[in-house]
C-alpha cells in the first residue's frame, strides 16, 4: 500500500497526461494539414489508443505487483527489456522538450515578450526534481489536490468559446488517405498510457475500482474533442494561426475585450497542467534510467534528466519550428510503436501469461 | 533552534528557492520599473507614402505626476519596412513597443490597394498584434484619426473603438477585426468587410465639445436620399479643423485589396437575410391613403429567416423565406387623425407593396455588388458546399471561374410583412 496510488489517481495522472501536446499548437497543426477532419483523425486515434486501458487492467490483474521492466525481461530476456526501456526513455526526453517548448513559446507571447528560457527553467526544474525524489505518491496527491483546479480552468476556457460566435465546422473535406495519414503524422503527440504501463506495479488495483481509470481516461478524450471542436468552431479557416487553442478560445472576442486580462485562467490552467507533465515525464524517465542502469541512485538519474534536458532544449531552443516539424517527419515511427505497437505488445504477453496460468491450474 | 536549523538546511527546496532569491533578488532591486522601458500602444495606424510606411502609435505612458490629458500621445516611425517603421517608432519613444493591448488599428486605403494581409503580416505574427484589435480602414492618413481620436478620447472620453463598435454591432453583424478579416481572407471567397472611417474639416473653434449631428451609425433607408452620417468631433483645443465621422459605412475586400466603399444602405442590404440584423428604419414615401399623401417610418423589428440551397436543372437555386416584424415609428404629413398602433396595427397592401419592392431592391443592389466584386461575405458558398456538397463541388468543377459561383446562383426571396 505504502507508495502506492490509487485507481482515482492513476486516472487523474492519465487524464492530465492525455492533455499533453494536445491542447496548444497540436489543433492548429492538425487543422493545416485535415481542415476540420482533424476531429475525426482525432477521434481515430483515441479509439485506437484507447484499447491500452483494458490492456492495462489485464495486465495488472494477470501480473499482480511486478514491474514491467520484470515482466519485459521474463518474455522478451534482458538484453530487448533494456532496448524497449531505452526506446522509452527517448519518447519520454523528446515528449517532456516538446511540451516545454510549446508551453514556453505560449508564456513568451503571453507574458513576456523576451526571452526568459532561464527563468522558465528556474521556475520548473525544482519542482520536477523535488517532485521525483519525493515519490510517485505526493506527486499523484498533489495532482489530486489541484486536478479541480484543472478541471475548472479547462472547463471554463471551453464555457466562454461558447459565448462568441461560432459556426458547424466543415467535416469529410480532406481525403480518407490524408485522415489516415494523420494518425501516422501526429502519433508523437499521443502513446500518454506507456506512463501508466511504466508504473504499473505502483497503482494499487482493485477491480471494483476499474471504472475510475475508465471514466478519467474517457474524460479526458471528451475534453480534448470538445477543445478541437470549439476551436475549429470558433476561428474555421484561420484555425491553422491560432497556436495556442485552449487560450485562444479565450481571446478573439471584442465583447470579452472589456474584462481585462481573462487570458490569466488559461495561463493558470496550462501551468499546472504543465508542471505536472513535466513532473511524470521526469519522474518516468528516472525510472526508465534505474531499470537500465539499476546500480544508479535515483538522485543521480533526476541530475542526469537535468543535463540531458538542458542540453537538448538549448540545441532545440533556437528551433522550435525544427523540433515541431521532427514530430511530423521523424518521431512519428516512435509514436507509433509507443502508442499502439506496444500495447499489443503487452496484451500478447498478458494473454500467454493468463493461458500458463490456466494450464497450472 | 540548532536542531531546526539543520533540518532547514537539510531541505533541498529551501536550498533553492534561498538560491534563486540570492541570484534575482538583487537585479530586481535596482533595475528600473517596466513602466520606463515599455510604452503601451493603445491603438496603431499604418499609412503609405510611395514605398515608405509610417507608424503611428496611440500610446499611454503610465507616469503618475501627469493628467489624464498629458499621457496620451501619438508617435510615429517612418520606414521602408513595417518592422523598421516599428523599430524608428520605438526610438522616437525611447521605450519598447508591446502591441498586445492595441485595441485599434487602423490602415490607410491607399494599404489595400495591394494585398493587405502583406502589410499587417509583421504586426500580426512577430509584434504580437493581437487578433481582437479592432481593424478599420481610413481615407484618411491614419496618423491624424489618432491624433484626432486621442482628443476625442480626452475631451468626450469616446474611443475610437467604441465608435466603430457600434457599426460593427449594428451594421456589419460581425466583428471589424483583425480576426474577422483574416476569417474571410481565407474563407472560399476570399472577402472580408472592414469598417471604415474619414476625417473631416470642421469650420470654427468647436473646442472643448464633442458634435453629433446626426444618427451615428444607425441606417435610414431612405428613397432618393443619402444616409445621413453621425459626427464625432475631435475637439481639440484652440479651434480643432478635423473631425472623425461616422458614416456607418464599410470596405469590400477581396484577396486582401480594397473593392468597393460601402454605404449603410449597401451594408444592409447585404445584411437582410441575418436574423441579427434588425433595427434599420425603412421609409416609405408618399403613399397614399384615405386620398392624401404620407410618409411612413418603420423600424425592422425581428426577422424570421429560413433559407434554402438547391440544385435545379443543374443551376443552383438560393431561396429565402423572410418574415419581417415591422414597428410603425413615425408618419409624416397630414397626420392628425392618424394614431400608430391603432389604425396602423394593420399594415395597409399599398405600403406593404411599397416596402416589399423597396426590400427587394435594397436585396439585389446588394447582391449585384457582391456579384460585381465576386465577394462573397455572406456565405452563399458556405451554404451550398454544406448543403448541396456534391453538386456544388461539381458545379465549381464546371465553370471557369470559382469566383463567378455568385453569377450562376438564382436568388428568390419570399417576403412576409407583418405589424409589430
Amino acid at each position: 500500500m505504502k507508495n502506492k496510488i490509487s485507481m482515482r489517481q492513476a486516472g487523474i495522472l492519465i487524464l492530465i497526461l492525455i492533455f499533453s501536446n494536445k491542447v496548444l499548437l497540436l489543433p492548429a497543426l492538425m487543422f493545416d494539414y485535415v481542415k476540420g477532419d482533424a476531429v475525426i483523425s482525432l477521434i481515430l486515434i483515441f479509439a485506437l489508443e484507447f484499447i491500452s486501458v483494458p490492456i492495462l487492467l489485464k495486465l495488472k490483474q494477470t501480473f499482480q505487483d511486478q514491474k514491467l521492466y520484470d515482466i519485459l525481461q521474463k518474455y522478451l530476456t534482458k538484453y530487448v527489456a533494456k532496448v524497449l526501456y531505452v526506446i522509452f526513455l527517448i519518447f519520454i526526453m523528446l515528449k517532456a522538450i516538446l511540451t516545454f517548448s510549446i508551453v514556453y513559446v505560449y508564456f513568451k507571447q503571453q507574458i513576456y515578450q523576451e526571452e526568459f528560457v532561464s527563468i522558465a527553467l528556474i521556475a520548473f526544474l525544482p519542482i520536477m526534481n523535488h517532485a521525483t525524489i519525493s515519490g510517485l505518491k505526493p506527486m499523484a496527491r498533489t495532482m489530486e489536490l489541484f486536478f479541480f483546479v484543472i478541471l475548472c480552468g479547462f472547463l471554463f476556457c471551453l464555457g466562454i468559446a461558447v459565448y462568441t460566435p461560432l459556426s458547424v465546422p466543415d467535416f469529410f473535406v480532406a481525403s480518407a488517405g490524408k485522415i489516415f495519414n494523420s494518425i501516422y503524422r501526429y502519433a508523437f503527440a499521443f502513446g500518454d498510457f506507456i506512463f501508466l504501463f511504466m508504473m504499473i506495479e505502483k497503482i494499487d488495483y482493485k477491480k471494483s475500482e476499474e471504472k475510475k481509470i475508465y471514466f478519467y481516461a474517457i474524460l479526458g478524450y471528451v475534453l480534448v474533442i470538445l477543445l478541437f471542436v470549439l476551436f475549429y468552431a470558433k476561428y474555421e479557416m484561420t484555425s491553422f494561426m491560432h497556436n495556442d487553442a485552449l487560450a485562444d478560445l479565450l481571446a478573439y472576442s471584442v465583447r470579452f475585450n472589456a474584462i481585462g486580462r481573462l487570458d490569466i485562467i488559461a495561463i493558470l490552467t496550462l501551468l499546472f497542467t504543465t508542471i505536472f507533465q513535466m513532473e511524470i515525464f521526469c519522474y518516468a524517465f528516472c525510472d526508465s534510467l534505474i531499470n537500465i542502469f539499476p546500480l544508479m541512485d535515483k538522485r543521480y538519474s533526476v541530475a542526469i534528466f537535468d543535463v540531458f534536458f538542458l542540453i537538448l532544449y538549448y540545441v532545440f531552443i533556437g528551433n522550435y519550428e525544427i523540433m515541431v516539424d521532427a514530430t511530423v517527419t521523424y518521431f512519428p515511427p516512435l509514436g507509433i510503436f509507443i502508442a499502439f505497437v506496444f500495447p499489443i505488445l503487452i496484451w500478447i504477453i498478458s494473454r500467454i501469461e493468463r493461458r500458463k496460468n490456466e494450464k497450472t491450474t | 533552534m540548532k536542531k531546526q536549523l539543520r533540518k532547514f538546511a537539510k531541505n533541498p527546496m529551501l536550498i533553492i528557492f534561498l538560491i534563486i532569491l540570492f541570484i534575482f533578488m538583487p537585479p530586481a532591486l535596482v533595475s528600473p520599473g517596466q513602466n520606463r522601458e515599455r510604452g503601451v500602444v493603445i491603438a496603431i495606424g499604418i499609412d503609405k507614402e510611395d514605398d515608405e510606411y509610417e507608424i503611428s502609435l496611440l500610446t499611454f505612458i503610465p507616469t503618475p505626476e501627469q493628467s489624464y490629458k498629458q499621457m496620451n500621445s501619438v508617435i510615429s516611425g517612418k520606414g521602408d519596412t513595417i518592422a523598421k517603421s516599428l523599430y524608428n517608432a520605438e526610438i522616437v519613444m525611447g521605450r519598447k513597443i508591446g502591441l498586445s493591448h492595441a485595441k485599434t488599428t487602423v490602415v490607410n486605403e491607399k494599404l489595400l490597394e495591394d494585398d493587405v494581409s502583406k502589410h499587417i503580416d509583421y504586426l500580426s505574427r512577430f509584434a504580437s498584434l493581437s487578433e481582437n484589435t479592432i481593424f478599420v480602414c481610413t481615407s484618411s492618413p491614419a496618423k491624424e484619426i489618432l491624433t484626432t481620436s486621442s482628443s476625442l478620447q480626452s475631451t468626450v472620453g469616446l474611443q475610437l473603438e467604441e465608435m466603430i463598435a457600434y457599426n460593427a454591432k449594428n451594421l456589419y453583424i460581425s466583428d471589424t477585426s483583425l480576426e474577422a478579416f483574416y476569417k474571410g481572407y481565407y474563407s472560399r471567397s476570399s472577402a472580408s468587410l472592414i469598417g471604415y472611417l474619414s476625417l473631416t474639416d470642421v469650420e470654427g473653434d468647436k473646442s472643448g465639445s464633442a458634435q453629433s449631428t446626426g444618427q451615428g451609425g444607425s441606417t435610414q433607408v431612405d428613397e432618393g436620399s443619402d444616409t445621413s452620417g453621425g459626427e464625432s468631433s475631435s475637439g481639440q483645443g484652440g479651434g480643432s479643423k478635423k473631425q472623425i465621422t461616422n458614416n456607418g459605412e464599410a470596405v469590400l475586400i477581396k484577396n486582401g485589396k480594397l473593392v468597393e466603399k460601402l454605404s449603410a444602405d449597401s451594408l444592409n442590404g447585404i445584411n437582410l437575410l441575418n436574423r441579427k440584423s434588425v433595427n434599420q428604419i425603412i421609409t416609405v414615401k408618399d403613399v397614399d391613403y384615405n386620398g392624401k399623401k404620407y410618409d411612413f417610418s418603420y423600424r425592422i423589428k425581428n426577422k424570421k429567416i429560413t433559407t434554402a440551397t438547391k440544385f435545379e436543372n443543374g443551376n443552383p437555386i438560393y431561396s429565402s423565406y423572410l418574415i419581417l416584424g415591422l414597428e410603425l415609428v413615425e408618419i409624416e404629413g397630414e397626420h392628425e387623425k392618424l394614431k400608430i398602433n391603432t389604425e396602423f396595427s394593420e399594415m395597409p397592401p399599398q405600403i406593404k407593396q411599397k416596402i416589399d419592392e423597396k426590400i427587394k431592391s435594397q436585396f439585389t443592389d446588394a447582391i449585384n455588388i457582391l456579384r460585381k466584386n465576386k465577394a462573397d461575405v455572406i456565405g452563399i458558398h458556405n451554404k451550398f458546399f454544406r448543403n448541396n456538397r456534391g453538386e456544388y463541388k461539381k458545379f465549381i468543377k464546371d465553370i471557369p471561374q470559382k469566383d463567378d459561383f455568385l453569377d450562376y446562383v438564382n436568388f428568390k426571396l419570399n417576403l412576409e410583412l407583418k405589424s409589430d
